[in-house]
């Protein structure tokens, strides 16, 4: 008598939803342009994909939690190798802590900015909304609140931002210019009437809008500039560009050495197979190289030849071997046909 | 002709034809035995490189480098999982450095089970797949160091490759692993071969996990990819003898593969 | 034997680097093609090139000259450029390398100026990859989509730049990168129906192979392969333009090929010690 095998409902649900996933992306390719447009899915598609790629950002926490986990019981235990993992982990809370802070005076600095940019949203929507005839309270109010928001802002940034040596370098009188072009444009929205809007009224808020958005880029600009000499951007740039992005590089440059030992120690003619990649390689690597015209001018076209016939019909046929091999696979993923050899039911 | 967007029929088709292929060779592997699959010596060379660690008394690293899940994850899988098994058979250390935090899970996941299928389920060590970075040369940097502390006498690396394939396959040299490589990444095939005992080109890496385990449902994949290959390499043929006869008679009218795959449903009706 | 091999590459690349030696680079003619695509490319006002700069600091050696040898030609002919990226590490290239390129300019040329907003703007990195890539090439115009540039300002806020429009007035296509999969979201997602772009393409040596399938085909129409690439490409703009400055590019290259010699060298004496020792073996 066979013996029945329990419902294995995990794996069910996570069948399900693997079906599900895909469901949305093949249809959204197999559906013509116009039906996409006329379900409305096509104005949903980029919402719908980024939440995918927001999922799948949460598996960052993932490997954090992995990391802290193994070397934090090294550290703990004392095993072999722990202030390795102490380095390791001094290290990660170190660039996190700095980029966290770094991040914060960014958002900061984007805050500041912001203020000024609603100035010239706040211009562009006064002029939609009268053009439009939305129901808004009267021209002549808004107006005035735009002023005196604007006049406002330009005192603080004059209190507090233009004054001392940072005013005078170039980007601090960039920043007093757009301040002054903006005080200097305000007194027009008293040309902004009470009801429609007139072509002097709309030239105004135009104008204030405009000088609003400059005024919003050179204050960012400006900020970043004084933010530049703080101790947090000095230590994130330390850190990254200082050690990362040179660990990196150096970690490429590795690539010529390794490369050099290893032709070395396995570029052997032992067969004529071998005898004719050598050659190839050789006429590859001479027709890039001034040396090559030396040897023979022909040298360069006959790389070229070599690049673009047989080359290229290897590659080809490498990635089309590659491609359909993972279209199968993808087929299988989705409807999650899979093998008993890495995902067992028996548990 | 529109974007990748969106299918044109000719390429509804041609997938169509594909998943009618792949069907009918997964429901034929239920019935059948075994399907012929030609030796791959790459493959072959996996168990005598972890024999070999078991001879020796080092460790065997497996890694899938820059794989993300997806279909190349799934192939590197299955060859992870036999790998695994023989590894908890001979009860060796195996060491799995990890680029990408989504596929951690689904390895660990593999691992387990393959523990399971060798029962010894209680010798699975969770921190043997080992979460290193998911930036390219500071995951190559944590992988030659764990090579080097761990003197891994085995090196398996399988999946997608960028610039860092050859400073991972050289600090194998180094320690003296004896190394299998399997990239779809055909620019590193060179740097392999260089530098590995063995190298897997190309769809080789999805052949090698049904060439291990021989599972039904692997070799049917296996046989439906070289059935659809030759169903392109058929269209290649009849495409490239139009094209040559349109170009040496231009009078004639003749129908276009191009024109087959790219016209769009508002051309069609 | 291992650091031995090692300390004869650092010495091929040093050594040219210190004595400042520089020869004339090899003709490519992948360079060539893409040289003459930029030479004659027609932009009518309001319409731009769109320049991908996606690398980082592992690929900024061959990269970056690439990037420059681009920008300074679509610079000279005046033709707009937005700059963006898929490549979170690029955004200092994106700030450094065309202020770069315009003081270069400006030194070279007296009373002409490229400015930022004028020249060029930085549209800064966008995340997404080819989701980004395909609502941007659905998006009605360009300018509003992009939103604002890295100084917070909006992309239609600049004159040259305020009403691109739909995809179609991008004339031009530059992707510099050595990444893996970055260049194939171009090729792949950056056309709609009607709309096919003039893609150029600045590449690291690694992934010259896999480019060439692309050029070949003509979906790309023009390569720099390296930095051999931009330094060809580099003499052909000082052909043209006598006064451009190369000197330290073709200094880079000539190291480059330094160590190309070294490298050819090494393999020529491994597979001749091999000969001796199998030789030796033989005789007793």
């Amino acid at each position: 008598m066979s013996e029945r095998q329990p419902i294995d409902r995990r794996a069910q649900v996570i069948r399900a939803f693997t079906l599900l996933g895909g469901v949305y992306f093949f249809l959204y390719f197999i559906l013509p342009e116009t039906a996409a447009e006329s379900l409305g899915i096509k104005a949903r598609h980029e919402a719908i994909s980024n939440g995918f790629i927001v999922i799948g950002a949460m598996a960052v926490g993932l490997g954090l939690f992995n990391l802290v986990s193994a070397h934090g019981s090294r550290i703990a235990f004392a095993r072999k190798g722990w202030a390795y993992s102490l380095a390791l982990l001094v290290g990660l809370f170190s660039m996190l802590a700095v980029t966290a802070a770094q991040w914060r005076q960014s958002l900061g600095i984007t805050a500041e900015a912001r203020k000024a940019q609603i100035v010239g949203e706040f211009a562009q929507r006064i002029v939609q909304d009268a053009e439009s005839h939305a129901a808004a309270p009267a021209l002549a109010v808004r107006a005035a609140a735009l002023r005196a928001y604007a006049d406002g802002l330009l005192d603080q940034i004059g209190a507090t931002l233009l004054v001392g040596p940072p005013a005078e370098t170039p980007l601090g009188i960039e920043l007093r210019a757009a301040a002054a072009s903006l005080r200097g444009s305000l007194p027009r929205l008293e040309a902004v009437p009470g009801e429609s809007l007139s072509p002097e009224g709309k030239g105004a808020l135009t104008d204030v809008g405009r000088a609003g958005e400059l005024l919003s880029a050179a204050l960012g600009a400006f900020l970043r500039q004084e933010s530049s000499s703080t101790m947090v951007q000095q230590l994130y740039t330390l850190l990254y560009e200082g050690l990362f992005n040179q660990l990196g590089s150096a970690m490429f440059a590795l690539l010529g050495v390794y490369i050099a030992a290893a032709a070395f120690r396995a570029f052997r003619i032992r067969t004529v197979e071998s005898a004719l990649m050598m050659a190839a390689a050789l006429i590859v690597m001479l027709g890039q190289i001034s040396l090559g015209q030396l040897i023979s001018d022909e040298l360069p076209a006959m790389r070229q030849w070599l690049l673009e016939v047989p080359n290229s019909a290897a590659f080809r046929a490498i990635r089309l071997g590659a491609s359909v091999a993972a279209l199968m696979l993808a087929i299988r993923m989705w409807l999650s046909i899979e093998s008993g050899s890495f995902s067992s039911r028996k548990r | 002709m529109g974007g990748l967007e969106h299918a044109t029929p000719g390429i509804l088709l041609t997938i169509a034809c594909a998943a009618v292929i792949l069907f009918v060779q997964l429901r034929r592997a239920t019935r059948r035995g075994d399907h012929f699959i030609r030796r791959i010596a790459g493959v072959d060379a996996v168990e005598g490189a972890i024999g070999r660690c078991a001879e020796m008394g080092r460790p065997v690293a497996f890694t899938t480098a820059l794989t993300d899940v997806g279909p190349v994850l799934y192939a590197c899988l299955g060859v992870l999982h036999s790998v695994a098994k023989r590894v908890a058979q001979y009860k060796l250390k195996l060491v799995v450095p990890q680029y990408s935090p989504e596929a951690m899970a689904i390895v660990e996941d593999s691992v387990r089970d393959a523990y399971n299928d060798a029962g010894r389920g209680a010798a699975f060590d969770p921190q043997s797949i080992v979460f290193l970075s998911s930036e390219q040369f500071a995951f190559a940097s944590g992988y030659m160091g764990l090579i080097h502390r761990e003197k891994a006498g085995a090196a398996f690396l399988f999946g997608v490759f960028a610039a860092e394939a050859l400073v991972l396959a050289e600090a194998g040299q180094q320690v003296g692993a004896r190394q299998v490589a399997a990239s779809v990444s055909p620019e590193q095939v060179a740097f392999f071969i260089c530098t590995c005992d063995y190298t897997l080109i190309g769809e080789e890496l999805f052949a090698a996990s049904a060439y291990l385990s021989r599972e039904p449902v692997q070799v049917a994949t296996l046989a439906a990819q070289d059935r659809v290959k030759l169903l392109f390499a058929a269209i290649i043929v009849v495409g490239v003898l139009l094209a040559t006869l349109g170009a040496l008679a231009p009078g004639i009218t003749l129908p276009s593969i191009e024109r087959f795959f790219t016209a769009s449903w508002s051309d069609l009706l | 034997m291992r650091r031995l091999i090692y300390l004869a590459m650092i010495l091929a690349v040093a050594v040219p680097l210190l004595l400042g030696a520089s020869r004339s680079p090899s003709r490519l003619v992948s360079a060539e093609r893409m040289y003459d695509v930029v030479d004659t490319l027609d932009a009518k006002p309001g319409e731009v090139a769109l320049v991908w700069l996606d690398f980082g600091p592992g690929t900024l050696a061959e990269n970056e000259p690439q990037a420059q040898v681009l920008l300074e030609h679509l610079f000279r002919r005046r033709i707009p450029v937005v700059l963006l990226s898929q490549y979170q590490q690029a955004e200092a290239a994106l700030q450094r390398i065309p202020k770069e390129v315009a003081e270069r300019l400006e030194a070279e040329l007296p009373g002409e100026r490229w400015s930022y907003g004028d020249a060029w703007v930085n549209g800064g990195f966008r995340p997404g990859q080819s989701i980004f890539i395909q609502a941007l090439v659905n998006a009605p115009d360009v300018s509003k989509f992009l939103g604002r540039d890295v100084n917070g300002m909006p992309i239609t806020h600049y004159p040259r730049f305020a009403a691109i429009g739909g995809v179609e007035h991008v004339k031009l296509v530059g992707e510099v990168t050595g990444l893996v999969g970055v260049f194939d979201n171009i090729i792949q997602f950056f056309q709609k129906g009607g709309y096919r772009p003039t893609v150029v393409h600045g590449c690291t040596s690694i992934t010259i192979p896999e480019a060439y399938i692309f050029l070949d085909s003509g979906q790309l129409k023009g390569l720099l392969e390296g930095i051999a690439g931009a330094a060809w490409y580099s003499e052909v703009l000082k052909r043209h333009y006598p006064k451009s400055d190369n000197s330290r590019l073709l200094a880079v290259n000539t190291a480059l090929s330094s160590a190309h010699v070294v490298l050819i060298g090494l393999i020529i004496l491994g597979n001749v010690v091999a000969l001796w020792q199998r030789a030796r073996r033989r005789d007793g």
